[in-house]
């Protein structure tokens, strides 16, 4: 801006003088004033010994690694790159070890999942072994859940990575029990179930809820546990079968409906399985009789609807179907209330 | 010169130096972030030189010639900044001449024309009156006679006053 408008300017008489000879000792006595305060200086000397030990630093660190090399013969200068190399795999080592406490979303826990499991893995020589160390990683995994949890910090990240881990853990353990006998694996007690991690936000909290599930065949083929299961899930069946008269149809069509996605894949959530055994207590009399296929148990229900639909007990198992109709009928204007929540979660 | 000598001729030079670096640039300048700034870009860069193995005779003079660059620099960027923003506010000159004109030395235009002098007269005039150094250590740093450096100051001076009457008598050439 001056230079615009500099020709412009008249020269004061402070400059004139200056411009003839005169109040020069003024004008340098001024500029020696200036000066760079305390904290400037060392501010600024700080960032230049960053900037120049950043340089040097490395510098060095070449020439010590270098110069050795250049001194040596080939023989020692391989003796000494094998000697570097242990140094290094030491290092290794200690971040191994770090590690081994490291939680999901931490920079050394993928060290610890990719890197030192499986190698510990590989020390693991028969199946037995192997299907434990798969058991303990996995029972690993949840106490890490556990430890986030109790952090706050299990996030649907950490959870997704650690739910993804134990599916493959299983995947290992249900593979090394088929290579070993069966009995080994009953001992484990390991066959008929499966552990899943179930993170759930409930009031803004992030909970987390491990629950085992059964295998649907081991289920099904087991008739003496569906009915232990009937007299657990009597309160399931609240639930279950509390509608009116009215949507009686309506509901059945539905429930026809989300029986046979149930039957097309496994469960996969508590809920479900609630459904299920709610409806297991329905069909258990029928398919004691008819046999346990997934397709008889869709008929009887077929022929429950009709039945319950005209109130008359015209199915095999006369004596049961009359008491679960009633038991139904008393109940449903109980349960009626809680069947939204129930569909909701 | 190894990298630990070099490391440490630097840093003698930086608590020697840079007071005198900072009002060499705070006078053309007449910000002190900003002087602040191109100080120690300065020094970076002299180290930069330094340490890529380039040898220089006069740290302080190659010092001093980064720092009037970078001042320039400056100007041209600021002058560029400043054209361009007149140009779309409407800016009106005279208004802005009546608030220009100070009592008192006006040392930007003191400072720009110390800067026209050639470089060894500028070092020398600099050396001497504002850093008071005595005609020996000048002549020691130049690597000049005792004589030949007073000479330097008398004509630096000399010509110094002429470039401060060219200022406002001549068309600006900046």
């Amino acid at each position: 801006m001056t230079s615009l408008i500099g020709n412009k300017k008249s020269m004061n008489e402070e400059m004139k003088k200056l411009s003839e000879g005169k109040g020069e000792n003024e004008l340098f006595a001024r500029l020696r004033t200036e000066v760079l305060t305390l904290s400037e200086k060392s501010e600024m000397r700080l960032f230049l010994r960053r900037k120049v030990s950043a340089k040097t630093g490395f510098a060095r660190a070449y020439e010590m690694l270098a110069a050795p090399f250049r001194m040596l013969s080939f023989r020692q200068a391989a003796s000494l790159s094998a000697i570097i190399a242990i140094v290094l795999a030491s290092g290794g080592i200690g971040v191994a070890k770090a590690s081994e406490q490291s939680l999901p979303g931490e920079v050394l826990y993928k060290v610890k999942t990719v890197i030192n499991e499986p190698i510990l893995g590989l020390l693991k020589r028969t199946p037995e072994e192997k299907a434990l160390w798969a058991k303990t990683l996995s029972e690993r995994r949840m106490e890490e859940a556990d430890e986030l949890a109790v952090f706050g910090k299990l996030g649907e990240k950490e959870s997704r990575e650690i739910e993804g881990l134990i599916e493959k853990h299983h995947e290992d353990l249900e593979r090394y029990e088929d290579e070993d006998d069966d009995d080994f694996a009953n001992a484990l007690g390991l066959q008929s179930e499966k552990i899943e991690l179930k993170i759930e936000t409930r009031d803004g909290k992030k909970e987390y809820r491990i629950h085992e599930r059964e295998e649907r065949e081991n289920r099904k083929e087991d008739d003496e546990r569906e009915k232990e299961d009937r007299s657990a899930s009597e309160e399931d069946r609240l639930f279950e079968n509390e509608d009116e008269e009215d949507d009686d149809l309506i509901r059945k069509e539905e429930k026809k409906e989300d029986r046979k996605k149930i039957d097309e894949k496994e469960p996969s959530e508590k809920k479900v399985e609630l459904k299920k055994q709610g409806e297991a207590v329905k069909r258990s009399e029928p398919e004691s009789d008819s046999g346990s296929k997934s397709e008889g148990d869709d008929k009887d229900e077929e022929e429950k609807t009709d039945s319950s639909g005209s109130g008359s007990g015209k199915d095999d198992g006369g004596d049961d179907d009359e008491n679960k109709d009633s038991g139904n009928d008393e109940e449903d204007e109980e349960g009626s209330g809680d069947s939204g929540e129930e569909g909701d979660n | 010169m190894t990298k630990v000598d070099l490391e440490k001729s630097f840093f003698e030079l930086y608590e020697r130096e840079s007071d005198s670096l900072f009002r060499f640039v705070f006078f053309r300048v007449n910000d002190r972030e900003v002087a602040l700034d191109l100080v120690q870009e300065s020094f970076v860069k002299l180290w930069e030189v330094l340490s890529s193995g380039r040898a220089i005779d006069n740290a302080r003079a190659f010092l001093f010639r980064i720092a009037s660059n970078k001042v320039i620099d400056r100007y041209r960027k600021v002058k560029e900044y400043s054209l361009d923003l007149l140009a779309e506010e409407g800016f009106d000159a005279s208004l802005e001449v009546a608030v220009s004109i100070e009592e008192g030395i006006d040392m930007k235009e003191a400072m720009k024309a110390l800067e026209r002098l050639p470089e060894k007269y500028r070092e020398a005039v600099w050396l001497r009156n504002v850093e008071e150094w005595a005609v020996k250590d000048i002549a020691k740093h130049l690597g000049e006679s005792e004589n030949a450096v007073s000479v330097r100051i008398h004509r630096g001076i000399a010509m110094w006053r002429k470039k401060i009457r060219d200022g406002y008598d001549k068309p600006d050439r900046e």
